[in-house]
């Protein structure tokens, strides 16, 4: 045998020179108005799976133009423009605000009744999991209850809600009452669940308007977990959907200690 | 911070509507203020006055666990006499009331033009009426919003 070792070609000379690597980035493209989703401002790659807005959520927006364009006083209300959560009538509205005031998001669903208090249903994280609460506004003005940061006067309505067929809003408002009970605080809580396994508060309101049977005409994919919806299996078995459970409302701080004056 | 854990801390300075300055206000009660999670320098507060008039008393009462600055109004006798307001009157402040109730409830937040510690036209404007709905005085009675230390709360997603 000779003394002849390997002597491969270069690949150099074998292969077409390559441009250098670059990475392709993924460019956003929201419509007008549409909230820019956390992987693209974090210049990331859209998580798996991840899709555009849900198709329900733009036919609802869809029906409430065509509708409020016909006129039709029965069909789903558009979005009102920045309507403040103080100053509506009787009904049910998602609501909402700002994290911080500048942040993403944060829903509530609040029920004005035609006589009564006001109240409202919201979630939030506590302990790491996904705590939910109900407040109240009396006629006074007092605000009681749970979570204060959702009061009325803090949000602005995102759109309203219409309950089931043949249901009135306080029908629709004990039935919700009803889920909020039974839901125990057990779920884990995540910031985005688009890119994680839990649930926000987003998710909380969404999750407990689809379990209620309620459309509302809120931009839900807008919102941070507005797509991931609690799933019904957290909240009231069907049986018991609709039986007005009396809620009680924990007191969030002891009463203050009033002093009278002479 | 909102990013890692879903929160962000919110502070927020302490306002309450005040009407010590107005001579006619009796302060018939007070309390210590408890807004939010965790109040710094935040103390007690008038949270009740009653202002004497020719044939009827009014009541305001400031309530101590509400965060943003505002009253409740009614007056005695009820029905008799009853309270109503025009709904906005400003940008800055508002009326609210439910159907055949005996209260109004003035608010004074979110006042998108300035904050509430440089407005100056701070006045509750109503009327009272009596049980046919006729007008039986015009009220406009001077207020201060008063700051009283801070206090913290979690705004969380």
């Amino acid at each position: 045998m000779g003394g002849r070792g390997f002597n491969p070609t270069p690949l150099g000379e074998v292969l077409s020179p390559r441009p250098a690597a670059t990475r392709k980035m993924f460019q956003w493209r929201g419509r007008p108005g549409e909230r820019k989703p956390l992987w693209a401002i974090l210049g990331e790659e859209p998580p798996l799976g991840w899709q555009p807005p849900e198709a329900k959520d733009v036919q609802v927006t869809e029906l409430a133009a065509k509708a409020e364009l016909a006129g039709d006083a029965s069909a789903p209300e558009a979005k009102p423009a920045s309507e403040r959560a103080d100053q509506v009538g009787p009904g049910i509205y998602v609501t909402a605000h700002r994290i911080a005031g500048a942040g993403p998001f944060h829903t509530a669903i609040q029920y004005v009744p035609e006589d009564g208090d006001t109240e409202w249903i919201s979630a939030g994280p506590k302990g790491g999991r996904l705590v939910s609460g109900v407040g109240r506004l009396d006629e006074a003005g007092r605000v009681t209850g749970q979570r204060p940061i959702d009061a009325p006067k803090k949000n602005d309505v995102s759109g309203r809600i219409t309950p089931p067929e043949g249901m009135t809003d306080a029908e629709y408002w004990q039935r919700i009452r009803a889920l909020d009970d039974v839901y125990r605080d057990k779920v884990d809580y995540d910031l985005d669940p688009e890119i994680q396994d839990s649930y926000n508060s987003n998710s909380y309101t969404r999750g407990i308007l689809d379990a209620s049977g309620g459309v509302s005409t809120a931009p839900f994919a807008d919102y941070v977990g507005g797509r991931s919806p609690l799933p019904a299996r957290n909240l009231a078995p069907p049986h018991l959907r609709g039986t007005g459970f009396p809620n009680s409302l924990r007191p969030q701080q002891p009463a203050p200690a009033f002093r009278r004056l002479p | 911070m909102l990013l890692l854990g879903g929160c962000a801390p919110a502070f927020q300075v302490y306002h309450y509507i005040s009407l010590e300055d107005y001579p006619d206000a009796r302060v018939v009660e007070r309390a210590q203020a408890t807004p939010g999670e965790h109040r710094f320098f935040v103390g007690e507060i008038p949270t009740r006055y009653e202002i004497d008039r020719q044939g009827y008393t009014l009541i305001m009462v400031v309530h101590p666990t509400n965060w943003d600055p505002g009253l409740g109004v009614t007056v005695r006798p009820y029905p008799e006499r009853r309270v109503q307001a025009e709904r906005n009157p400003d940008p800055c402040s508002q009326w609210s009331a439910r159907k055949a109730s005996a209260w109004w409830v003035y608010g004074f937040s979110r006042c998108d033009q300035h904050p509430p510690w440089e407005r100056v036209d701070k006045h509750l404007r109503f009327q009272v009426l009596d049980a046919d709905g006729n007008v039986v005085a015009e009220e406009d009675i001077p207020y201060t919003v008063e700051r009283d230390g801070f206090f913290m709360y979690m705004d969380a997603l």
